[in-house]
């Protein structure tokens, strides 16, 4: 039996304590831990689960080629021959937000100083990345959360997923406990997950209108005139009373929490509103607000210190393609692709997974399950997986937290740095760092905010702290696109026809009528529906609730229309839940590098009714 | 209690006689301090490991009979003819030290589940008989979340299912030996031992009044809340509330030391061999009752909280087991993330038939 090693859950942000031990053979079991000051013992379902995750049937253990099982040196050559023949910047590597910072460390390690490639990134931006950045925008500074416990210490929470409890358990535990301490919640969601029903206040608003209701709220805060509430279409018109209601309380409160989970937010404006709140209640009492951010990943940020993420220019290289793009389905740039344990299919359904392994020259996988992807990969390297290893994440709250290693790995997976040494070897880089002493070694030197850490004190679960002060802050796309460039409509096209990224953060995908039926009728028939100043419909003879088609220069469809007079004439709105029709007429976007989240500018566009 | 004999060891020869257990071929199950902080009952090798000032700790050292995971057998595929089927190595001998007194009287239900009803479950029957327990009693409620005391036949010390038994009673040791497998430790003590006197065994009995009389914790009243759901006169809203706080974590049947259901798994890396194990399940998961067809019986929250409390709180569980189905460890209060422990679902209970008496 071996000794207890202390873990910390990888299945989401919040980062519960746990311990793995060893009996025998096979067997791993879990226990929770009372003393771990973020889960105190509890635990949500993927948690219990984890020991399960270190043994089980699904594991992949040993390497493929094109699915079937070959030897390791047959597979190394395998990968370094096609690396070799394929020139440095059109080979990437994407990597899951689970991956630890020893691993990230190689893993960039690899693409930047082997290959030479600097199209680097992880699949935790495409989660984490909008809402970390929105509220790294807002707040000017890099975002470093409080730990979850501190929900004990407000009398306020305003939580903006109703399913935290689903999201993020744990962060769902501490709001009850923090409830149960006296604090008041206010929920603010479009539809109850649970949480609502707890609520204080439960400030139900439109379908996809948070952003707006926050720019609301913060504007009631501000003593700044409200948006017009048709425009905005935040909801029923109780809405701005309860505003008003979440605003004394606010005023009123000496310590208040916004909650959000980063993985409900696929765009960073609730973060960035979020963040200006927070702002605007410390302007008056400086420390008494904060915003609580829990990730959907556990390492994200510690992948994008490490390098696994498109720099933005201000190294020597030049910025490399995000995950977005490489994943994109056009694109062409990219003929070699490394993907270190994550599932594509998740992302890009089968047929995406199917059409990107055709346009790909290479893919090569590394992963410690059996997946869809390994099962499509050229080659596919077993990987070890949670509890096969040591490494260490970092947290929101800026703290690393170290996960120890209990089982050696099984059958034939290999610790992810020592199978890319294993590549570097064959490429002639004999020096690559496989030691977690010589990594850390490494990443003392390189890496800003990490200079001081102690690998010891990590291995003894001593309480490490990023050197937040020397993090580089991370600005970019997003100061710029607060101004649209204005349109070119002509004759043959003369409305501008937008998506949610406007000149106001708030507006990205709210007014919608705050019809529910009308949401549904738009989702179980697939129709869709876009908004119109009722005098452009009546100059276009378009009638409310009809149909009308909309043509771009990328597209055309046939879509309701509805009138709402606060639209500025000229001006077509196509809600953004609606992604058939937003790739159809608006394109596939501008992809934000720095968000991981996509941008769609204004086009022009042709009403034909009927 | 007649064929148990009492004895006095003094408070500092406490070490001494720990010291001695390890004379013993018997692997020694004790509480002590995991790296976070944590108590966990873990094998140790020496007394000083030992850390018999704990309140419980959150994982019941029931599982060192009842791993949360053990092999049931490994399969080794042949060219021919059925697989080679390898048992598990038969269990060494372990002393588990330190046990508190809900978990002694947890393993009667599981000695009455696995053992006393035909067929008797051979992994958990031969690591049982390996099992010798030296229990140590509760001066008073030694966590805020203990409820023992308001579980019926509970209490801070165990009348039975122990081996030996240790009560803390001014200042010195009433040591209790009730089997041929105590007499065994027994005899390791012998010069450290005298006879008790009936003054000791009186002021424990009185120090454990004066503990229930004082006690702050979480009431339970499990025999009222038993009382309701036999008579099946509960107001089926509670479970909508319960339902509604449940994350369906399982947390509280995974740690429950009451708990028995578990769950049949092969892990396989090749087709050719691999080990069948058996894994603790939980009533409150969500799949728990998924059938061949896919459909599941229990898919609510509230449903399968129902069938929680119905099962440990009913009388038919007691005409069974001659025991409820809680020994108020308080196990799933500290791990609830709903934060509904038992307290709580048989306050619900309780109140339930408040409402409908008026
Ligand atoms: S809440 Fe998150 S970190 Fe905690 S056990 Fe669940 S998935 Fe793991
Ligand atoms: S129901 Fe709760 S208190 Fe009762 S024995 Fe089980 S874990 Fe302990
Ligand atoms: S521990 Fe609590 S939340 Fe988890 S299944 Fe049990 S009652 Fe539900």
């Amino acid at each position: 039996m071996s000794k207890l090693v202390p873990e910390v859950c990888p299945f989401c942000g919040a980062g519960c304590g746990i311990y793995l031990q060893h009996q025998s053979q096979d067997m791993i079991t879990l226990l929770p831990s009372r003393a771990d000051p973020i889960s105190e013992g509890r635990l949500c379902i993927r948690g219990w689960h984890l020991a399960a995750l270190v043994r089980n049937s699904q594991r992949l253990c040993s390497p493929l080629i094109n699915g079937t099982a070959v030897p390791w040196a047959e597979a190394v050559a395998a990968a370094t021959d096609s690396l070799r023949e394929l020139p440095a910047n059109r080979v990437a590597i994407l990597a899951a937000g689970h991956l630890t910072n020893e691993e990230a460390f190689a893993a960039s390690y690899l693409g930047r100083q082997v290959l030479g490639t600097g199209h680097l990134d992880n699949f935790g931006r495409m989660v984490d990345g909008p809402t970390i950045c929105g509220l790294q925008y807002s707040l000017q500074q890099p975002y470093t959360r409080p730990p979850l416990n501190d929900l004990i210490n407000c009398d306020l929470i305003v939580c903006l997923n109703s399913n935290l409890r689903e999201l993020n358990p744990q962060a769902g535990a501490w709001v009850k406990k923090a409830q149960k301490a006296g604090s008041k919640l206010i929920v603010i969601d479009e539809a109850d997950d649970g949480l609502g029903a707890d609520a204080d206040v439960y400030i139900q608003h439109a379908v996809r209108a948070r952003a707006s209701v926050l720019e609301q709220l913060s504007r009631i805060l501000a003593g700044e005139p409200e948006l017009s509430l048709e425009l905005a279409h935040l909801g029923p018109a109780s809405i701005t009373e309860a505003l008003y209601q979440a605003a004394d309380m606010i005023n009123s409160a000496a310590r208040v929490a916004i909650v959000l989970s980063a993985r409900a937010c696929s765009i960073p404006q609730p973060a960035m509103i979020a963040g200006k709140i927070a702002q605007q209640i410390n302007t008056t009492a400086p420390g008494s607000a904060q915003v609580i951010a829990i990730g959907g990943t556990p390492n994200c940020i510690g992948l994008i210190h490490m390098g696994l993420a498109p720099r933005d220019g201000n190294d020597q290289s030049p910025p490399g393609l995000a995950v977005g793009e490489i994943l994109a389905h056009d694109q062409q740039d990219i003929d070699g692709l490394i993907v270190i344990g994550e599932e594509l299919s998740a992302w890009l359904g089968e047929a995406g997974l199917k059409a990107l392994a055709r346009r790909l020259q290479c893919l090569i996988v590394l992963d410690s399950l059996h997946t869809p992807t390994t099962e499509i990969a050229d080659i596919a390297f077993p990987m070890a997986g949670f509890g096969e290893k040591e490494g260490s994440f970092t947290s929101l709250d800026g703290t690393l937290r170290w996960s120890g290693q209990v089982v050696e790995p099984v059958a034939e997976c290999r610790y992810l740095p020592q199978i890319f040494a294993e590549i570097a070897g064959e490429l002639g880089h004999q020096d690559f760092p496989v030691e977690i002493d010589t990594i850390w070694e490494q990443i003392n030197q390189q890496i800003p905010g990490y200079g001081d850490i102690e690998l010891a004190d990590l291995r003894a679960n001593r309480p490490v702290r990023l050197d937040e002060t020397t993090l580089t802050q991370r600005t970019g796309p997003m100061d710029q696109d607060i101004e649209l460039p204005s349109i070119e409509t002509t004759a043959e096209r003369p409305y501008t026809l937008r998506s949610r990224y406007d000149a106001n953060w708030w507006i990205y995908d709210g007014r919608v009528p705050a019809i529910p039926a009308l949401y549904r009728e738009v989702r179980d028939l697939e129709a869709g529906y876009a908004l119109m100043n009722p005098e452009d419909m009546e100059k276009e003879r378009v009638r409310p609730g009809r149909s009308a088609v909309l043509q771009t220069a990328t597209g055309g469809a046939r879509l309701l229309i509805y009138p709402l007079a606060g639209i500025p004439e000229g001006i077509i709105i196509l809600p953004a839940h609606q992604l058939k029709f937003l790739q159809r007429l608006l394109g596939f976007g501008e992809y934000d590098k720095e968000c991981s989240a996509i941008y769609r500018a204004p086009v022009a566009a042709a009403v034909k009714r009927g | 209690m007649a064929d148990i004999r009492q004895y006095i060891l003094p408070k500092e020869k406490l070490q001494q006689a720990i010291q001695r257990l390890f004379q013993l071929p018997d692997e020694v199950v004790a509480p002590t301090t995991a790296p976070r902080g944590d108590i966990y009952f873990q094998p140790v090798n020496s007394g000083a490991e030992v850390e018999l000032d704990f309140g419980n700790s959150l994982v019941s050292p029931v599982q060192c009979i009842v791993p949360s995971e053990e092999v049931i057998f490994e399969y080794h595929q042949r060219e021919q003819g059925p697989p080679e089927i390898v048992a598990p190595p038969p269990p060494a001998p372990q002393i588990i030290l330190g046990i508190r007194p809900c978990d002694v009287a947890a393993i009667q239900n599981l000695d009455n589940f696995f053992i006393e009803r035909e067929p008797a479950d051979g992994l958990y029957e031969a690591r049982r008989q390996q099992t010798t327990l030296i229990a140590l009693a509760c001066p008073e409620p030694v966590a805020d979340t203990c409820f023992c005391t308001c579980c019926e036949g509970g209490g801070l010390y165990a009348r039975e299912g122990f081996d030996v038994q240790l009560s803390l009673v001014e200042g010195q040791y009433l040591v209790e030996v009730a089997t041929e497998k105590g007499q065994r430790i027994c005899q390791l003590w012998d010069d450290l031992l005298s006879p008790a006197t009936q003054e000791i065994v009186e002021a424990r009995d009185a120090q454990e009044k004066k503990a229930i009389y004082a006690r702050t914790g979480p009431d339970a009243n499990l025999a009222a809340a038993i009382r309701r759901i036999t008579a099946d006169a509960v107001n089926p809203e509670i479970w909508e509330a319960v339902g509604h706080d449940c994350y369906s974590c399982g947390g509280c049947s995974y740690l429950c030391p009451v708990c028995t259901c578990y769950d049949v798994v092969d892990i396989n890396y090749d087709e050719d061999h691999g080990v069948r194990v058996r894994r603790t399940d939980s009533c409150r998961l969500g799949g728990f009752t998924r059938e061949a067809s896919g459909h599941i019986p229990r898919n609510t929250a509230a449903s399968r909280a129902r069938w929680y409390a119905y099962h440990k709180l009913s009388h038919d569980y007691y005409k069974q087991q001659a025991r409820y189905g809680c020994v108020g460890c308080g196990r799933c209060i500290i791990t609830c993330l709903g934060d509904i422990g038992m307290p709580t679902v048989c306050k619900l209970v309780r109140q339930s038939e408040a409402e409908k008496v008026s």
